[in-house]
């Protein structure tokens, strides 16, 4: 998956800098929970894609192994976006 | 039992009683301007133990005299502070059932307003003593409002504190309450007739009655700051400079604020010895800042809810001023019985952490449980943990808001912090932080913002306890007593 892809770059932007609170960017099949995430975090990764992109993402569509990458979290997202 | 008698302070004669920005004032002419409202209230049919309200808009000589008047007559006295919405003051005089409110001439028209909000019980017109700024009487209008409540000679005042539920919740203190307190600080601080007592809190605060008491009892000078002087920092630190007090007891946002006024290598005023601080915790960097600025100073942190008034105190050592740890609450006061009880209401014996329970003749009725989590050391030395109302289960976990603030308050640049839990549609109960920054210069601990700040944390604290947001704000909200304003911060 492109670098330059904005929805991407936007969610491994908010995630890494407002909920890993870290400075390396995620690596694309870096694993989420390994690098810090619960499901606080993943929460907190829909409440940002509601205020940024305004589709609703409800709790329970999420399959967890689905969302643990930021390239499978992208895909995720998309697929609402695009429907939306 | 020691009570404020106007005629009794006469025997302090010449010395000067009240200084500020109008010409000083002897004992013997504070003594008889405190007689003619004495006077001018019975002329209103005021009797001992009736509730009398007061209200000073500029906080001239008339505050300090019509207190004294108004006590020397046994009234009952509800200060009612004008910086607070017409609104409150006049459902705070209407539920006291004051009979009569004494007020300065610039307070009038807030009083008229007062009037037309049904400031008196039952819709009664209240009775009116006006004093202009040096404390004489303009006029006496109306009469006495009549009210059911019987009497309460034993009564001083009525404090109202905000309540849990959001009504302001009535302390009514004694004689013997003020007595107990104001004779242990005359002698913890050896307050002599040498002394100079800065007045600083607003009179509906119990630290304003130790200013009052503790000079008049000993012949002391009131040092008195005029409203506008207190609202801007570099007239706080003109009005200290030129009065040169040798005595305060004020919260900590005074402290901040004085030094906040300060340049950078100039001392805190020379002539305070003695700075007392209650209210809430001395943030540890500006508490290190202060005993910096003012070496010769002894630093006294007084702890105790207004239900208790001070009941454990603690001098702040240099020694453990290292900028980052709160001072503990210390030790009970001689005549306050602290224990702690814990969860099921058992008595922690020795070390331990409960709530902080307390007996004694400032404690009103009976024990006063505190609501405050209180550890207490082997060495006897009580330690502030946080308010048990304020924890809340944040993703199941019971979070004290205060722990977090404790450790945002010590991440650099960070000069006061406050967090507040609030509902989020989705993610629930979550906390929010707001951090002021330090005047001082940040450039050698790099950008201060908001995810430096919740990096820090997260680095320290576990991930439930991080903020999901920290607000970088140039001031905390205060309440009128000086306190955080935790109401507007859960607005924001």
């Amino acid at each position: 998956m492109s670098n330059a892809d904005p929805v991407r770059a936007a969610l491994g932007d908010h995630i890494v800098r407002e909920i890993l609170l870290r400075d390396a960017p995620l690596g694309s099949d870096e694993d989420l929970f390994d690098a810090g995430f619960d499901s606080m975090s993943l929460s907190r990764v829909l409440v940002f894609v509601e205020e940024r992109f305004g589709v609703v993402i409800p709790d329970g569509d999420v399959v967890i192994d689905e969302v643990a990458t930021l390239d499978g979290l992208t895909t995720f997202v998309r697929r609402y976006l695009e429907d939306g | 039992m020691w009570r404020l008698r106007a005629a009794e302070l006469a025997v302090h004669g010449e010395r000067v009683a009240l200084v500020g920005v109008r010409a000083p004032i002897t004992y013997r002419v504070l003594a008889g301007r405190g007689l003619a409202v004495e006077d001018a209230l019975r002329g209103l049919g005021g009797r001992p133990g009736d509730r009398v309200a007061l209200l000073s808009s500029q906080r001239g000589f008339d505050e300090p005299v019509a207190l004294l008047g108004a006590l020397s007559a046994g009234a009952v006295v509800v200060p009612l502070d004008a910086s607070s919405p017409p609104e409150r003051l006049a459902r705070l005089a209407r539920e006291s059932c004051a009979c009569a409110v004494l007020h300065d001439d610039a307070g009038a028209a807030l009083v008229r307003e007062l009037a037309q909000r049904g400031a008196g019980a039952d819709g009664e017109p209240l009775g009116r003593i006006e004093l202009d700024q040096d404390g004489f009487v303009l006029a006496a209008l109306g009469s006495a409002a009549q009210t059911d409540l019987a009497p309460a000679p034993e009564l001083a005042t009525v404090l109202f504190t905000s309540g849990s539920t959001g009504a302001p919740k009535p302390i009514p203190v004694s004689w013997s309450a003020h007595d107990a307190f104001v004779s242990w600080m005359i002698e913890l601080l050896g307050i002599s007739c040498s002394d100079r007592i800065l007045r600083c809190a607003e009179l509906s605060f119990d630290l304003a009655y130790f200013d009052h008491f503790a000079a008049w009892r000993t012949g002391a000078t009131l040092c008195t700051l005029a409203r506008r002087e207190l609202s801007a920092a570099r007239s706080l630190g003109a009005a200290i400079a030129r009065l040169e007090p040798t005595v305060a007891y004020a919260v900590p946002a005074l402290y901040t604020k004085l030094l906040s006024g300060l340049a950078p290598d100039e001392p805190f005023p020379a002539s305070l010895r003695a700075l007392c601080f209650a209210g809430e915790v001395f943030p540890p960097a500006a508490l290190l800042e202060l005993s910096r600025r003012a070496p010769a100073a002894r630093l006294w942190n007084l702890y105790g809810p207004t239900e208790t008034n001070v009941c454990t105190f603690h001098e702040a050592m240099p020694h453990e001023l290292d900028g980052v740890s709160e001072l503990p609450i210390g030790r009970a006061c001689p005549y306050a019985d602290c224990r702690i009880v814990d969860d099921d209401g058992r008595d922690v014996a020795g070390p331990g952490i409960g709530e902080l329970c307390v007996r004694g003749p400032t404690a009103l009725g009976g024990e006063v449980h505190t609501r405050d989590r209180v550890e207490l050391r082997a060495d006897g030395v009580f330690l502030f943990r946080g308010r048990l109302d304020r924890m809340r289960k944040i993703q199941g976990f019971r979070v004290d808001p205060g722990e977090v603030e404790a450790a945002l308050r010590a991440a650099p640049g960070v000069r006061e912090a406050a967090v507040v839990a609030a509902q989020h549609e989705r993610l629930g109960t979550e906390l929010v932080g707001f951090a002021a920054l330090s005047h001082a210069s940040t450039a050698s601990q790099g950008k201060v913002d908001d995810v430096a700040l919740r990096r820090w944390l997260a680095e320290r604290l576990p991930p439930y306890m991080v903020p999901r947001v920290i607000h970088v704000v140039a001031e905390l909200p205060r309440t009128t007593t000086g306190k955080i304003d935790y109401e507007a911060l859960e607005r924001a």
